[in-house]
Parts: C-alpha cells; sequence; structure tokens
C-alpha cells in the first residue's frame, strides 16, 4: 500500500496569509534573490524543500554534508543581508 | 552538541521542523536576547524572500506544463485564431475583386436594359432581332450577339450608340481589354451620346487604374503560372 508523504511546513507556512507578500516586498524579496549566484540560489532552494545536507551535496556534486551546509551557511547570510540592505534602501 | 547551536535551531525553526523543546528554548533566548531576536527576525524576512522565490519557480514550472499540454494536444493560440480568419477574409477579397475585375462580369455588368434607354423603330423584325441579341448577350453567347448587334444597323444614333456599346462590351467578354478594343472604346466614348459617353469613359478609365491591373492582371498572371504545377 501506498502511502502519501507527509507534508512539512516552514515556521508560518500553514498560515497561507503569511505568505501573501505586497508588491513592495515582492520586488525587494526578488530583487534580493535575482542578486545572488545560480549555485546559491540553487542550494538555498533544495535546503527549503528540506532536502538533507548529504542529498544537496549529491545534487551540487559537493564533497560531503559539512561542505553543502557550509555553502547554504553562507549563501543564506547573504540573502539575509540583501534583503536587509533592501529593507534599508526602501525606508 | 554541535547541531544544537544557534543557527541549527532557526534552521529547524524556519523549516518548521524544531522540536517544541527546542523551540520553547528558542523562544526563550529571543525574549532575553534582542540580538538573538533580530537575528531570528532577519532569518524570517530571508526565508520569505526563499518561498517567494520558490513560488515563482513553480508559477515557471506550471506554466511550461501549460506549454508543452497545449503543443501535445495541438491547441494553437488565440491569435492564431484571428490570424487565420484574416488571412481567409483577404483571401476571399482578392478572390471577389479578381472575379469583379473580370471582363465578362465587367460586361455584364454594363448591360443597358433596352426597356430604360432606347426608342426602338416600329418594324417588328428590327425589335425580334434585338430582342435576340440581347438574349444572347445575357446568356454569354457573345459571338452570337455581336453578329445580331452588327445586323441592327439604323438612322436613330441612340439605337446605333445602343448596339455598338453592347457589340463593344461583347468584345470585351472574348478578348479583354486589348489595345484595338480600347482604342475603338475611346473614339466611342467621344462620339456617343449619354449615358452612352459617360459610361465608356467609366470603363477606359477602369482598365488603366492600379485596381484592375493588381486584382486582376496580376492575380491571372499568376494564376495561369500556378495551373500547369497544379495539374
Amino acid at each position: 500500500m501506498v502511502h502519501d508523504v507527509e507534508e512539512k511546513y516552514g515556521y508560518e507556512e500553514d498560515n497561507p496569509d503569511a505568505f501573501i507578500f505586497s508588491a513592495d516586498e515582492q520586488l525587494r524579496f526578488e530583487t534580493a534573490f535575482s542578486s545572488m549566484g545560480q549555485r546559491c540560489q540553487e542550494v538555498l532552494l533544495l535546503w527549503l524543500n528540506q532536502y538533507s545536507m548529504i542529498e544537496i551535496a549529491q545534487k551540487m556534486s559537493l564533497s560531503n554534508d559539512a561542505m553543502a551546509r557550509k555553502i547554504k551557511f553562507e549563501c543564506f547570510k547573504k540573502l539575509k543581508e540583501l534583503v536587509k540592505s533592501g529593507n534599508k534602501t526602501q525606508r | 552538541m554541535e547541531e544544537h547551536t544557534l543557527p541549527y535551531w532557526i534552521d529547524q525553526y524556519l523549516l518548521g521542523t524544531i522540536s517544541p523543546e527546542d523551540r520553547k528554548q528558542l523562544e526563550e533566548l529571543m525574549a532575553v536576547d534582542p540580538s538573538v531576536a533580530e537575528l531570528v527576525n532577519d532569518s524570517k524576512e530571508a526565508y520569505k524572500a526563499l518561498i517567494h522565490a520558490r513560488h515563482k519557480q513553480l508559477r515557471e514550472k506550471l506554466r511550461e506544463l501549460d506549454k508543452d499540454d497545449m503543443k501535445q494536444s495541438g491547441f494553437a493560440p488565440k491569435w492564431f485564431g484571428w490570424f487565420a480568419f484574416f488571412i481567409l477574409l483577404m483571401s476571399l477579397y482578392v478572390y471577389m475583386a479578381f472575379f469583379y475585375f473580370n471582363p465578362s462580369a465587367i460586361a455584364s455588368r454594363n448591360f443597358i436594359h433596352p426597356d430604360v434607354n432606347v426608342s426602338y423603330p416600329t418594324r417588328p423584325q428590327f425589335q425580334e432581332t434585338l430582342d435576340d441579341a440581347n438574349e444572347a448577350f445575357l446568356t454569354k453567347d457573345y459571338q452570337t450577339a455581336i453578329v445580331l448587334f452588327e445586323s441592327l444597323t439604323t438612322p436613330d444614333s441612340i439605337q446605333n450608340a445602343y448596339t455598338r456599346w453592347h457589340i463593344l462590351l461583347a468584345q470585351l467578354a472574348l478578348e479583354g481589354p486589348t489595345s484595338n478594343w480600347k482604342v475603338g472604346m475611346e473614339i466611342f466614348s467621344r462620339e456617343a451620346p449619354e449615358p452612352f459617353a459617360s459610361r465608356a469613359g467609366q470603363l477606359t478609365t477602369l482598365f488603366d487604374s492600379w485596381t484592375y491591373k493588381f486584382f486582376y492582371v496580376r492575380m491571372r498572371d499568376n494564376l495561369s503560372a500556378i495551373k500547369p504545377k497544379l495539374i
């Protein structure tokens, strides 16, 4: 018998209203995300889709999961900075 | 334990996979340490940017799937229908124009009914021949019409113009606007009474117009070039 995979949701994703973004937010997020390199975008989207670090390492042809974790950490840090700087520019 | 560091908690918190105990600890930490609260808030904002990027990626994938479906089902886009309709309309227009400018059609359109414009001589034989000539013309038996009209010479100038007009029209239907025909029509337009003179003028102008040259002469040449290939 085949069971459906149980879906997991992020910190607020069980509340869809939390992810209805205003036009300003959309523009800010899009600018920040598109400012990152292709590899960073790919790692972060895989992480968001709840891939394990081992799976990310395999998909991205990285040496091991530690390397994947490190790249994800650096990319997410960069994204935080870009979103934050976008916030400041808007204000 | 290395995994239970602050970045690990924040990751788990954002992904919704944090255990209730860890979540409680993280929230307590946020309440006492504003720098932790700020870090979590910045992470939430970045996470939102990621969610937005994922939504966009999904939308694009769905669009691609839609496009593939449309290709597979052979569904043509909306503009194609309008384009096809436009081409059909244009073809119909050109086709109709081709037949509108056909010399035989022009001759038929310019036939003048004898009841309106012509006073007949009283001879019954003359009337009979005239009726036969008109009938031959209307049934597109132009050769016979020419012979019959030519036999109807009278001293009456209007009657003569009437027969001459229809002889010229019958010649037009048979051979098209040849140079001899054009000369004959020009002379006729100068000499004939109204309404024949003005009608003759209109006809000579028509055959010199670009619409006639474009819709009939060019199309006829193109069609005659295609015909052997089609056969």
